[in-house]
């Protein structure tokens, strides 16, 4: 398969084409699909190092496991599948450990608003409070666009799971984000219930892309 | 789809509110944006060492003309793979015909190590007649498994031997043990563990301080080091792990 032939491949291809010993196959599908991977690992970290390291566990873990890719679902599915764990698995091992919390990075955004800055890490510093599978939740089904079903593919959990998940998480942050002394639920104090006055949306910021995964025969 | 899709069937109104602002907050925070280069970089590096280990794999089961099915690495069991198989295949036999100490289980990784005399498939991997290695630990530094047994009174002279070429004493080093260096997760974690950085490991040798098993590290970026060179050996636990990670010694090196 040639470079040029990489690109108008499908995902499921590119992966066949990988297991059947194609050097420029597995290249291509991390290109397509590697931003959207780690912004799940950053958002489910909090981290910017543990999700580099998780990031590359995942992307080694799927170039050796390629050959168990039974095609059940999408690749993109699978991708996430494989990062998400490689994730949870940090976490679970960073909490059996001894060591002082990892400190939460602010991704480089570019940005200079001091209080969408904060606003911002406000969130973050909530959601990572949550315990981990509410947070993995959460990331694809509300950062990351992905529907209950895509979701509950990549977790290989019940939908109703994943929307327990999202429910118990959301909930605790509301809790979380609540200013001190303030009754009542965020939409309870009037204003604009998908932009309660109390916690801070990150203003002229735009919601991510919309997700693909769980696209079939998807091309560059 | 409606967005009651996303919630809870039995939540009430007020709660319902609470869930869709939550839900609104999340997904209007600021897209992380691209990989970053240094992570790019560095994820590239590791899957042109899995392509190269594989590509290693397959010409020295091909040249030893068994005509035997090359089975690419990455269709074996599960598990991580150590990234410098591709280097151990190319371990030289010492002259006495010492047993090659391999990394992992895998037998025909054992048996590629075993065939093949000569050359490198990683230049950082040996250096000199005799050296044995294996490539550079995740982000730098050789690994080895020599056996040696370091004492107190030579274990900076032993360790700094470790960034030389030239022919080093190797004895065999039992299967298993090596599951530490196998792994550059752990081999990384450990580094961490004893409070240094994966980027200062110059070198890391599984062997014994003062008969006890033990990992050797030679560190760079040291500050305040006694001896003014910036470099450290440390000694740790052979199961150094963060958690359970404990340095036997340390000695600056002069």
């Amino acid at each position: 398969m040639t470079p040029d032939d990489a690109s108008d491949a499908s995902d499921a291809e590119l992966l066949a084409a990988h297991v059947a010993g194609d050097p420029d196959a597995f290249p291509e599908l991390v290109r397509r699909h590697r931003d959207r991977l780690w912004a799940v690992a950053l958002r489910t970290l909090s981290d910017r190092e543990e999700a580099a390291d998780a990031l590359q566990d995942a992307l080694v873990s799927a170039y050796r496991r390629a050959g168990s890719f039974r095609g059940d679902a999408a690749v993109t599915t699978w991708l996430h599948r494989i990062v998400v764990n490689a994730c949870l698995d940090r976490v679970r091992r960073a909490r059996a450990r001894p060591t002082v919390p990892l400190p939460e990075q602010e991704p480089a955004s570019g940005r200079d608003d001091h209080a969408s800055t904060e606003a911002a890490l406000d969130v973050r510093a909530a959601l990572a409070r949550l315990p981990e599978t509410q947070r993995a939740a959460l990331v694809l089904v509300d950062m990351h666009g992905l529907s209950v079903a895509e979701a509950a593919a990549v977790l290989e959990v019940a939908e109703g799971t994943v929307k327990s998940r999202c429910s118990r998480g959301r909930a605790t942050l509301a809790g979380l984000l609540r200013p001190e002394g303030t009754p009542g639920g965020p939409a309870a104090r009037g204003g604009n219930p998908a932009a309660p006055s109390d916690v801070r949306p990150v203003p002229g910021s735009t919601p991510g892309p919309p997700s693909t995964v769980g696209s079939e025969g998807e091309r560059a | 789809m409606s967005d009651r899709d996303f919630f809870d069937d039995d939540l009430d109104d007020e709660a319902l509110e609470d869930q869709r602002a939550v839900r609104a907050l999340l997904s209007s925070l600021p897209d992380p944006g691209p990989v970053p280069p240094d992570v790019l970089d560095r994820i590239n590096g590791t899957l042109r060492a899995l392509q190269e280990e594989d590509a290693a794999h397959a010409a020295t089961v091909s040249a030893s003309g068994t005509g035997a099915t090359v089975v690419p690495l990455r269709r074996r069991a599960a598990g991580h793979r150590a990234l410098w198989l591709a280097a151990a295949a190319a371990v030289v036999l010492s002259g006495g015909g010492a047993v090659v100490s391999q990394l992992g289980s895998d037998t025909s990784a054992r048996d590629t190590a075993a065939s093949v005399a000569g050359g490198s498939a990683s230049p950082e991997a040996t250096s000199g007649a005799g050296a044995r290695g294996v490539a550079p630990a995740e982000p730098g530094g050789h690994v080895y498994a020599s056996g040696t047994d370091y004492r107190r009174a030579d274990l900076v002279r032993k360790a700094l031997a470790l960034l030389a070429p030239g022919p080093r004493p190797f004895a065999a080093e039992r299967p298993g043990a090596a599951g530490l260096l196998a792994d550059p997760t752990t081999l990384t974690a450990c580094v961490r563990a004893v409070g240094a950085a994966p980027a200062n490991l110059l070198a890391a040798d599984l062997a014994t301080y003062e008969g006890r098993p033990a990992v050797v590290l030679v560190l760079t970026g040291v500050s305040g080091s006694a001896g003014g060179s910036g470099r450290e050996v440390v000694v740790a636990d052979r199961d150094c792990r963060p958690g359970t990670a404990r340095r036997l010694t340390s000695v600056p090196v002069p």
